[in-house]
């Protein structure tokens, strides 16, 4: 019995290896050579994406006669495992762009920029975002995209409270008193904690370096379960039990829960980038906010939490593509390409040309506060091989430490995640 | 066949018998090795593979993602969680799709408009059904918070979906309002296959309407029941849009190994792979555990 | 109420009633049908969420209390759906149908034969073939994508029709092939000999005697394939590239943005997908489970 069961299989098996001897194998093997079609997978940001990308394509070949751009917007719920399949296949992608990159150079597959960007291009970057796409001296990933954080505070809610709407808090000591004061004037969500799995990060990050935390100490090392970051934790844990936030923060969303309810003009207070403030104004949306930069354990926290997202090369067929990815690259950051993506999408640049233009540009305006915290963002990790694994630890784990668990134990569980990934390399 | 063996010689009758059903079954074979065994075969692969988080192949694990598996702090649970998923929302969907399949097997007025309703929830993917859901039960924007406020149930909205241990039992619901359907057409349909004659003398013998039903329609809904709880158990065990879309929450507390599996996957393709075999082995011991505890055998198979 | 369900009244008329239940009081007949209609508001409810949802402007989205009904009742958005992205949601509706219609067809076409001839004949490798079946439905596609990737890269054939057609029926077969053969199985097979003595070979007695008695399995087996080709998710996603191979459930979940949801876009588009499917059932719901079998077999 069971050996036809294994019969079965058997058959069954050799009939799907005769099917696969049918196809022919599609692997880019061809070197030397150079290829004029490359792939780029784009993670889609909005519903403008799409069609930005899909007339950059148009003007790119029509300027590059006979270079073809396959293009492939990815949603950002999926794109992180559509690459990893092509990887894992040998078919990544020439150009890609996702919020990390560091594991992708440690494997190799990566152009240096310099390899790819013009001179030009190089040194239009600013220096403060080149450096997260550098990994020990040399930069693999380009940075494309940046956003900072700034506390958003709805001054309606803050004058029915008793309070100045012209006087955020700027200590955790204000904001719990404020907090606990929009809650006596009726406020469903005092302060707004999004730490469900779509962005925890960012929140318990903003904590940290309120409190002269943050995830890695002074010299790059993990320092998760440092005291100033148990310190903050506990401080967003009080905020909880005191019935300040949503009831259950670790399985809040950002966008779908806190920031929604933030634009329906539930939250007193949250954190957030430019997007909230772009759909307040494009639904006309009757919110009466105020930005102002994150309350810190003693002060105003003078570092912002940056963001970046990124743009890589792939080296595929030893160099094949080089001169197309260049072409399409230096292309892409072209200085009005470049910023009409920025203004489409409400996004901080990268480049020294697009800032100037977009500081110029009276659409641009409203990102000046963003703009303003940009040159002291403190950035995640994002050169350290551990951090992508890290990352989806925190995002997984830290909602707990506000709901009961203690904040130190989960802290040191996730101190433990980073060592173990530094050990195994990513 | 009898008159086959008289006119042929023995062996090669043996022969002809052994190949006749090629013809019938190739096609189905054919598809199910290209499309169900080759990846399978790939999956068992990637679980003794090395894989970085971008998805590049470093080398070979051994059995290393396995061990890794098993001592994940979190494994136990989600393990337990798992059997109570299952368990549940099968015998759950059951019960209910029996009823249902009696209730609707009658005539009222207004029947098929009845029974076009409950195609709707079959009709959606499940992914669309468990974000409605999600929609319904949000405690800041969902209308059954409304609902319940306007009643005067509740004073102030609740959180339905915020702890693992309350979703757990909404996705548990869920599961089985999308499972329902299904199972009550396969029960709808296995009561047409009753003969008439059957209740008929049922009517003669004098038997209690619960007793008809116990004894004669059940023994006869058996081979229906069978097919529907099988497919039941297996879509359930491996159904993860529901918990990941419904509980976005922190912790795998509210986890099956079918959705942690998903998420291990975002750190370590090998270890999910891992998972995927483990997951695999776990359905067939439930399944061959259900099929021996009912009997299968006699139901279905031929003698 | 005792009375009547432990001395029935024998009907002696001629034509005998499909259902042999008690004639019931008109009491429990309201209750029974009131009972019944309160259930299938219950199945529709979330779905009449979903409808009344996507006629809210985006800024009712968010309110709280939600309301039960929109304020402004935006029906643009029914419209507006269609025209984004040039045509995405068209586009992809057409894919989702061809993909569908084919595969189903195929489960049809190879599920059949299979389970006709594991019903009717006893042969070596019989519990094996019907274990490998059932075997085969026992694996989350979302643990095989990666391999299907593969395979289909190797038949160059990632980002086609094809890719997803073989898929859809590939993993849709086993339950089409199961309750086929339970069908069979539960058609005595006096019937079909009784028409092979009447002249109809062995192929002609199953066209013709058999399929027709199979109708309400085969119903239901086209029905499940078609219903889970048309709201596959994960597979499409990994093995499509571009828009114009994008199925719907694919196109739908590009609603759901990085920084934006487009919720009432979501709920509509979701809607058209549910409809025609809805519709589909409708027109053959009566031969799912509609009285041919059980009216034949005496």
């Amino acid at each position: 019995m069971k050996r036809r069961l294994m019969t079965t299989l058997g058959v069954g098996l050799c009939a799907a290896l005769a099917l696969a001897g049918c196809g022919s194998g599609g692997s880019d093997s061809g070197s030397g050579s150079q290829t004029k079609t490359i792939t780029f997978v784009a993670a889609e940001y909005s519903d403008a994406t799409a069609p930005y990308w899909q007339n950059m394509v148009k003007q790119f070949e029509a300027k590059n006669p006979g270079y073809t751009v396959n293009l492939n917007v990815q949603n950002w719920n999926n794109i992180e495992d559509y690459v990893k399949n092509l990887v894992q296949n040998h078919q990544q992608p020439d150009v890609l762009n996702v919020d990390h990159w560091i594991d992708f150079a440690q494997d190799n597959l990566l152009y240096k920029a310099s390899d790819v960007l013009s001179s030009q291009t190089m040194s239009d970057m600013l220096p403060n975002p080149k450096k997260i796409g550098t990994y020990q001296g040399t930069q693999y990933g380009i940075p494309f995209i940046l956003s900072t954080r700034l506390m958003y505070y709805n001054k309606d809610w803050f004058t029915k409270a008793g309070l100045d709407p012209n006087k955020p808090p700027t200590t955790w000591a204000e904001l719990s008193a404020d907090a606990q004061k929009l809650k006596a004037a009726g406020c469903p969500e005092p302060y707004g904690m999004p730490l469900g799995s779509e962005e925890a990060q960012a929140e318990t990050m903003q904590w940290m370096l309120g409190a002269g935390g943050g995830f890695v100490d002074a010299q790059g090392k993990w320092a998760l379960n440092s005291s100033q970051n148990v310190a903050a934790v506990s401080q967003m844990a009080s905020l909880v039990s005191a019935g300040l936030t949503e009831p259950n923060p670790g399985s809040v969303d950002r966008t779908a829960g806190t920031w929604a309810d933030f634009e329906a003009g539930r939250v007193g207070m949250m954190l957030g980038h430019m997007t909230p403030m772009e759909d307040i104004a494009t639904k006309k949306l009757a919110v009466n906010y105020g930005l102002a930069p994150m309350a810190g354990k003693d002060g105003p926290v003078t570092s912002t939490l940056g963001v970046g997202d990124f743009i890589m090369a792939f080296n595929n067929g030893n160099g094949a593509n080089k001169d197309a990815v260049s072409k399409w690259l230096n292309f892409v950051f072209q200085q009005q390409n470049y910023a009409q993506f920025l203004t489409n999408e409400k996004f901080l640049p990268v480049t020294q040309s697009a800032l100037t233009a977009m500081t110029s540009n009276p659409a641009d305006a409203n990102l000046k506060p963003f703009l303003n915290v940009l040159p002291n963002a403190v950035f995640y990790p994002q050169t350290d091989p551990a951090w992508p694994t890290v990352e989806d630890a925190i995002k997984h784990q830290i909602g707990t430490a506000v709901q009961g668990s203690s904040p130190a134990g989960v802290l040191g569980a996730l101190q433990q995640t980073a060592q173990k990934a530094e050990q195994n390399g990513g | 066949m009898a008159e086959l063996t008289t006119t042929r010689g023995r062996r090669g009758v043996r022969f002809v018998r052994a190949l006749a059903p090629i013809p019938w079954l190739l096609p189905a074979l054919v598809l199910i090795g290209g499309v169900v065994l080759w990846p399978v075969v790939e999956m068992v692969r990637t679980s003794f593979l090395r894989i970085g988080t971008s998805g590049y192949v470093r080398g070979s694990a051994g059995w290393t993602r396995y061990t890794e598996l098993f001592s994940e702090p979190a494994f136990p649970h989600v393990l337990l969680r798992t059997l109570e998923w299952v368990v549940l929302v099968v015998a759950a969907t059951v019960v209910i799709s029996l009823l249902l399949a009696q209730l609707l097997n009658r005539g009222f007025p207004g029947r098929t408009v009845v029974r076009w309703a409950l195609i709707v929830p079959w009709a959606a993917s499940v992914v669309m059904s468990s974000i409605i859901f999600k929609w319904i039960l949000d405690w800041s924007h969902g209308v059954f918070n409304t609902l319940l406020l306007d009643l005067h149930v509740i004073s102030k909205p609740v959180d339905w979906l915020g702890t693992p241990s309350s979703a757990f039992w909404w996705m548990v619901g869920v599961a089985v309002f999308v499972s329902v359907p299904f199972t009550t057409y396969v029960c709808l349909a296995g009561l047409q296959t009753i003969p008439g004659d059957v209740y008929e003398a049922a009517e003669v013998d004098g038997s209690s309407r619960w007793n008809t039903y116990w004894r004669i329609t059940l023994p006869l809904l058996r081979p229906a029941l069978l097919v529907g709880s099988v497919i039941n158990i297996i879509n359930v065990f491996n159904s993860f849009p529901i918990i990941y879309t419904m509980y976005a929450g922190a912790g795998y507390d509210a986890d099956t190994t079918t959705t942690f599996m998903y998420k291990l996957k975002d750190t370590d393709i090998g270890e999910s792979a891992a998972a995927a075999v483990v997951n695999f082995v776990l359905v067939i011991i439930f399944v061959l555990f259900y099929l021996k505890a009912t009997r299968w055998n006699e139901a279905v198979a031929r003698k | 109420m005792t009375a009547t369900v432990t001395n029935r009244p024998h009907r002696t008329t001629a034509p005998v009633r499909r259902d042999t239940r008690p004639r019931r009081y008109p009491i429990g007949k309201v209750l029974l049908t009131g009972l019944a209609w309160l259930i299938g508001v219950f199945f529709l409810a979330p779905y009449l969420v979903m409808f009344t949802t996507a006629l809210k402007p985006a800024g009712e989205l968010g309110a709280s209390p939600a309301t039960f009904f929109p304020v402004h009742w935006d029906w643009s958005n029914f419209l507006d759906v269609w025209s984004w992205q040039g045509h995405a949601v068209l586009t992809s509706l057409r894919v989702t149908l061809v993909i569908a219609g084919a595969s189903t067809l195929i489960v049809v076409l190879v599920s059949i034969p299979a389970a006709y001839y594991t019903a009717r004949h006893t042969f070596r490798g019989r519990t094996p073939f019907l274990l490998l079946v059932l075997v085969t439905q026992m694996f989350a596609p979302t643990a095989l994508v990666v391999g299907l990737y593969r395979e289909f890269l190797q038949l160059n054939l990632v980002n086609s029709y094809l890719a997803l057609i073989l898929v859809n029926a590939g993993f849709n077969l086993a339950f089409s092939i199961w309750i086929l053969q339970g069908y069979f199985t539960s058609i005595p097979v006096e019937l079909e000999e009784a028409a092979m003595l009447d002249g109809l070979g062995r192929f002609g007695s199953m066209m013709r005697v058999t399929l027709p008695l199979a109708m309400p399995g085969i119903v239901t087996a086209v029905i499940f394939t078609f219903i889970a080709a048309w709201n596959e998710f994960v597979v499409a996603l990994t093995l499509t590239t571009t828009p114009d191979h994008q199925p719907l459930t694919v196109t739908l979940d590009r609603f759901i943005g990085a920084y934006h949801i487009d919720w009432q876009f979501l709920f509509a588009g979701s809607i058209f997908a549910v409809v025609p499917v809805v519709v589909l059932f409708a027109l053959i719901e009566r031969y799912l489970v509609g009285g041919l079998t059980a009216g034949s077999v005496k």
